[in-house]
């Protein structure tokens, strides 16, 4: 290892410190949302009809009674051991329709950062090669059509052509692994692929605008200059310089693809969290919307940390 | 996108003759009739958002079943939808909860993320560093998990969610604006304000202020095309105007209910609804371009 750089379970070790503080903002933020309901939790799920009597019993079921700072820290050290309580709505577990659900969303958001990239950096490659001629400008057009299309816009489109017209993947629904999993595989081509789009188009432009900055460098000269060949010259050195800017936005790429996914869970009917977030929402169930959301951040948080330590890896210039 | 300016004949005899303040937008201007379209079709919309109650030719809510999904024709211009009602007239009307949305989310970013970022920019030290900490904390969560809490919060309308769109964003434009500022900030005709005993705040106002505005514009005009990709997402899930009220949104997630009926009903308010992004992006490049060139 050379000198200077730091060992890669330093980093791992720092990384993971810096998370901490992170995810207990984000469950101070969700805890002190949640508080700001004007007229309270309980009134408000009960509905204006209830009776007073009614929304002190649901109030002191809730726990609602106690100081800001025990429930808090009661349904933080609840969460930690797994518990999240039961829907205010219907009366649901919450930790087992999350754990039942949280597999699904996972494997959606990485299916399509996977597709995203192997889309992405391609594209991006050949618009930079072809710089100022038609494909590039075919390239950088469809790309920025990409980034302006409503995510389930793109699926009505995708259902409505691979769907109902080719028949070749179903429309909605995924079933579960143990019902097979080509099924399964098959059921998530359109939701990926759709959730993918956005953020590839994302991806062209970076590893586009990467790619002509590396292609613009004296090192490139230089290799032109000594006669190498244009595939050792665009992969070997140019991609690789290139991609670095990509690696910093991956995080950032990862948090749209994991907003994303609960759109397009909505657009084609996934059980995963997204869907179950947005009935909650719907259903005024603050009990549901609360933990989903702390869950969605735990795990988006861990997410970029897997995709942090992946890139210092990769690249040791980044681990500072 | 710099293929703007690069298409431009630098020596145009027209340009030495016009006045050299106005000269860089007129030419920018003429050498993109991408950026007319783009501006011509968001003036359109402002239009039709103001006025489209009185130009739309039919009521939107009201049904004609035996009539429904009716294909495009002169009678009804863009169709009618899966309870007869006219398409063209419900994205007339859906015009303006459309741009309403996306000035209220804009204003509250506006009003919370400027103030944020000129404070952590101008005042610097300690404050910076608590402001902007809060700023990274923030803008680590995916946004649309922080809007959808706070819409339930807040309770599910349109005001509301475009209010918490706006808290989400603020965060982001504070960060444009506080570098802008840091750039300003220690300039000579800044400092010597100071020396005439102009105020803190009226410093920060009257001379970091416009100064720091270029970055921010170009980031407020592509959050207006995000907040309208945001907008017509939420209410697709029902979290927004409320139906029948017409809405870009809810017509897509109608659309979609129908599919198997009438497959191309979606395309009409989708190509809306693109439309608008790509106006503000294309504005936004412009700006971006513009301003890259004069700061």
């Amino acid at each position: 290892m050379a000198a200077g750089t730091a060992s890669i379970w330093t980093v791992v070790f720092h990384r993971l410190m810096a998370v901490i503080p992170t995810v207990l903002f984000g469950t101070l933020l969700i805890f002190g949302l949640v508080q700001i309901i004007p007229g309270g939790a309980a009134e408000e799920a009960l509905g204006p009809e209830a009776s007073a009597q009614a929304v002190a019993v649901l109030r002191e079921e809730m726990g609602l009674n106690r100081p800001l700072h025990v429930q808090y820290l009661d349904w933080l050290g609840n969460a930690a051991k797994g518990d999240l309580g039961r829907s205010i709505t219907d009366r649901r577990n919450i930790s087992k329709a999350i754990t039942e659900r949280l597999p699904l969303t996972i494997e959606l958001t990485l299916i399509a950062l996977l597709l995203a990239l192997l889309i992405g950096i391609p594209l991006g490659v050949l618009s930079a090669i072809n710089h100022h001629n038609r494909i590039d400008s075919a390239v950088t057009g469809i790309s920025g059509l990409g980034l302006a299309m409503p995510e389930f816009w793109i699926a009505m489109l995708a259902v409505n052509l691979f769907a109902l017209k080719l028949g070749w993947f179903p429309a909605t629904g995924v079933p579960s692994v143990e019902l097979g999993w080509r099924d399964h595989i098959q059921s998530l081509v359109l939701p990926s692929l759709t959730l993918a789009s956005g953020a590839a188009a994302a991806i062209v432009r970076f590893t586009r605008s990467g790619m002509l900055e590396a292609l613009s460098s004296s090192y490139v000269r230089t290799a032109w200059a000594l006669g190498l060949s244009p595939a050792q010259i665009f992969f070997r050195f140019a991609l690789k310089n290139a991609l670095i800017p990509l690696v910093t936005v991956i995080g950032i790429i990862t948090s749209s693809l994991f907003g994303g996914a609960i759109l397009v869970e909505s657009v084609f009917v996934v059980p995963g969290l997204g869907t179950m977030l947005v009935t909650a929402v719907l259903q005024k169930d603050y009990t549901t919307v609360q933990s989903v959301a702390l869950v969605l951040i735990v795990v988006f948080v861990l997410i970029s940390l897997l995709v942090d330590i992946g890139c210092a890896v990769l690249d040791p210039r980044t681990r500072r | 996108m710099s293929d703007t300016t690069a298409t431009l004949r630098p020596l145009d005899p027209a340009d030495n003759a016009a006045p050299a303040r106005s000269s860089g937008w007129k030419r920018l201007l003429r050498g993109s009739p991408g950026l007319w379209l783009a501006i011509g079709y968001l003036l359109l919309l402002v239009v039709i958002a103001l006025f489209g109650s009185l130009l739309a030719p039919y009521d939107p809510i009201v049904q004609n079943i035996p009539n429904r999904h009716a294909p495009f024709s002169l009678v009804h211009w863009l169709g009618t939808d899966e309870i007869g009602r006219d398409v063209a007239s419900r994205l007339m009307w859906g015009a303006r909860p459309a741009l309403l949305g996306v000035v209220i989310c804009i204003v509250t970013a506006c009003l919370v993320g400027i103030p944020w970022g000129l404070a952590a920019g101008y005042l610097g030290g300690r404050i910076d560093q608590i402001l902007m900490r809060i700023v990274d904390a923030l803008l680590v969560f995916p946004g649309i998990i922080l809007c959808l809490v706070l819409t339930t919060v807040l309770g599910v309308s349109l005001t509301n969610c475009m209010l918490a769109l706006g808290l989400v964003y603020a965060p982001s434009l504070a960060r444009v604006v506080r570098s802008g500022v840091l750039v300003v900030r220690d300039r000579e005709f800044v400092i010597i304000t100071r020396l005439y005993g102009a105020s803190s705040a009226y410093r920060m106002w009257r001379h970091v202020l416009p100064n720091a505005a270029g970055p921010a514009l170009v980031k407020i005009t592509f959050l207006c095309g995000s907040a309208m990709l945001a907008q017509t997402g939420l209410s697709f899930l029902g979290i927004g105007i409320q139906p029948p009220n017409p809405s870009w949104g809810q017509s897509l997630a109608e659309s979609f209910r129908y599919i198997l009926v009438n497959p191309g009903a979606g395309i009409a308010p989708g190509v809306v609804v693109v439309l608008t992004v790509l106006s503000f992006y294309r504005v936004g490049d412009a700006l971006r371009d513009r301003l890259a060139i004069e700061v």
